[in-house]
């Protein structure tokens, strides 16, 4: 775990609520949420679905406006009630890899890799080179030019998350984003993941609902309680990296932290 | 040669020996036979007579699409932050789709002239809501998972449009540009049976006139082969600015043949 000093990302006392069908029927879907993302930090969160996983990210992405509470990035309130109007994405410092891989059809790999920069205005030399050294290392060479319906489902979806690391954002959110793969893709963009969350020093927020997925990639595993969503449960994830991704279950740590997670799910 | 391809000969081989057929039954007075058209259409394009027309023809249907085309492709993109606006707008774009334009034809005369710009005027306001609907379409259709993408990547509204909106809506603004300059040019020629010293409308409603029926029928198969040839660039075009797409649908199949 690389934990130190102060949060980068705080989350506090979060609330947020729809207008039900009836006048009356006000629902709150995350209430009371409180927790905490250090530097560098893996923390996988964990919830039953339809228990606000996806709004509470959209509120840290800053798509959505609280109804109650305070987002904090490096101290300074990125996100509360009193906004009138999200500035999605929070200047670049937050990423965002959603549950589908909405690459662009009409651009190539290599384009849609780089579309973040070209909007950012920060498509340089240098920023090449990145974007050419991440293709590269999640093994996309040569498929540059290649348009999204020529790749597989674990190419585009590994398109997707290069997207998001080639801009370098501090923070990255992640709703889901394997769900769709098949067992073997998803195993290998594991690793890819973790592999490039190693290379930089980078805080990923991953929800999942899969606990040997939680487990397998987390420093953390916080889990949420069903509708309205608040933390249920926070648990450090005490096997040592390097980890085998697929045969973590065989760790002498994984059957305890199984059922303590299992429990609270 | 693929299999499409021979078959279209052959089933334009069928049409033309329908058609000779029909001329020996009736006799080439009231129907001419394909070949007395041929000739006339050669004996047209020695003497200049049907560049002449066809290109007038011609010039009035890209203007009239011009002019109402684009104003109809601009406008759903402006509308679309603007719900209130296009509420407001929606019966009126509706009743003056649902008018038909051939009766503005007179007025038209009496505001433009018997010129060009009668023509150009019924061409655009035609025109204008066809690629409109179409286009509004597009731009509706977007997908709001790839605009929220766009916006967590920092994009602007203008970067928004431009990257994200224009190229959704492309393929809808495609369809709208092949319903109508096809239609453009329909209209135009209508527009000269009305009133005109020139273009291939004037050509059929003149050579009629006659009872010249060679004439007139030469002329209406030079309009399908300005039509045929617009529709061979309009292709040519898709392919190029749609490659993306991988497939398409082409003319009124909704597959691709060949």
């Amino acid at each position: 775990m690389r934990v130190n000093g102060k949060p980068l990302l705080d989350v506090c006392n979060l609330g947020k609520r729809f207008q039900g069908q009836r006048k009356d029927g006000i629902r709150w879907v995350v209430e009371g949420m409180s927790f905490a993302l250090y530097e560098g930090e893996f923390v996988t969160l964990i919830g039953p679905s339809g228990s606000g996983k996806s709004t509470l990210l959209n509120m840290i992405a800053q798509i959505d406006i609280p109804s109650k509470g305070e987002i904090l990035f490096r101290g300074e309130v990125i996100n509360d009630s009193s906004r009138s109007k999200p500035s999605p994405g929070c200047g670049g410092r937050i990423g965002y890899v959603m549950q589908d891989d909405n690459l662009l059809p009409w651009r190539t790999l290599r384009e849609n890799v780089e579309y973040p920069l070209v909007v950012q205005g920060r498509l340089n030399s240098e920023t090449r080179t990145r974007v050419d050294e991440l293709i590269e290392t999640v093994g996309l060479g040569g498929f540059e030019g290649y348009y999204p319906h020529q790749l597989s489902g674990g190419m585009r979806k590994r398109a997707s998350i290069i997207r998001t690391l080639a801009y370098d954002p501090p923070v990255i959110l992640m709703d889901e984003p394997f769900g769709a793969l098949d067992a073997e893709s998803r195993l290998h963009i594991q690793s890819d993941l973790v592999k490039l969350w190693q290379r930089g020093e980078k805080t990923i927020l991953f929800v999942t609902h899969d606990i040997n997925e939680a487990i397998a990639l987390g420093d953390r595993t916080i889990t949420l309680t069903k509708s309205p969503a608040c933390v249920r449960g926070e648990h450090v994830i005490d096997i040592p990296r390097p980890r085998a991704l697929d045969s973590i279950v065989t760790a002498p740590q994984f059957p305890d932290l199984f059922s303590r997670i299992r429990a609270q799910v | 040669m693929n299999r499409a391809t021979f078959d279209r000969i052959a089933f334009g081989a069928m049409l033309l020996l329908v058609w000779q057929a029909a001329s020996a039954w009736t006799g080439p007075e009231s129907i001419s036979s394909p070949l007395l058209v041929a000739q006339q259409l050669y004996r047209w394009s020695l003497n200049g007579v049907l560049g002449t027309n066809a290109g007038y023809t011609l010039l009035a249907a890209v203007l009239g699409f011009g002019i109402g085309g684009l104003p109809g492709l601009a406008l759903p993109f402006v509308l679309r932050k603007r719900p209130f606006v296009t509420a407001v707008l929606d019966p009126f774009i509706l009743i003056g789709y649902g008018l038909p334009k051939v009766a503005f034809i007179p007025l038209f005369i009496i505001w433009f002239g018997i010129g060009i710009w009668s023509k150009v005027a019924l061409v655009a306001s035609v025109s204008f809501f066809l690629v409109f609907f179409s286009t509004m379409e597009g731009v509706r259709e977007v997908d709001p998972r790839l605009l929220r993408m766009a916006k967590v990547a920092g994009a602007s509204e203008a970067q928004l449009l431009r990257t994200i909106v224009w190229p959704s809506a492309l393929p809808f603004v495609f369809q709208a540009v092949q319903v109508t300059l096809p239609l453009s040019i329909g209209g135009a020629a209508i527009a000269e049976l009305i009133s005109s010293n020139r273009g291939l409308g004037y050509l059929v409603q003149f050579s009629a006139g006659n009872f010249e029926v060679t004439g007139a029928l030469a002329a209406v198969t030079a309009l399908a082969l300005v039509v045929a040839v617009t529709n061979v660039g309009i292709d040519r075009l898709h392919d190029h600015l749609l490659a993306w797409k991988g497939s398409h649908s082409k003319g009124i199949t909704s597959g691709r043949v060949s």
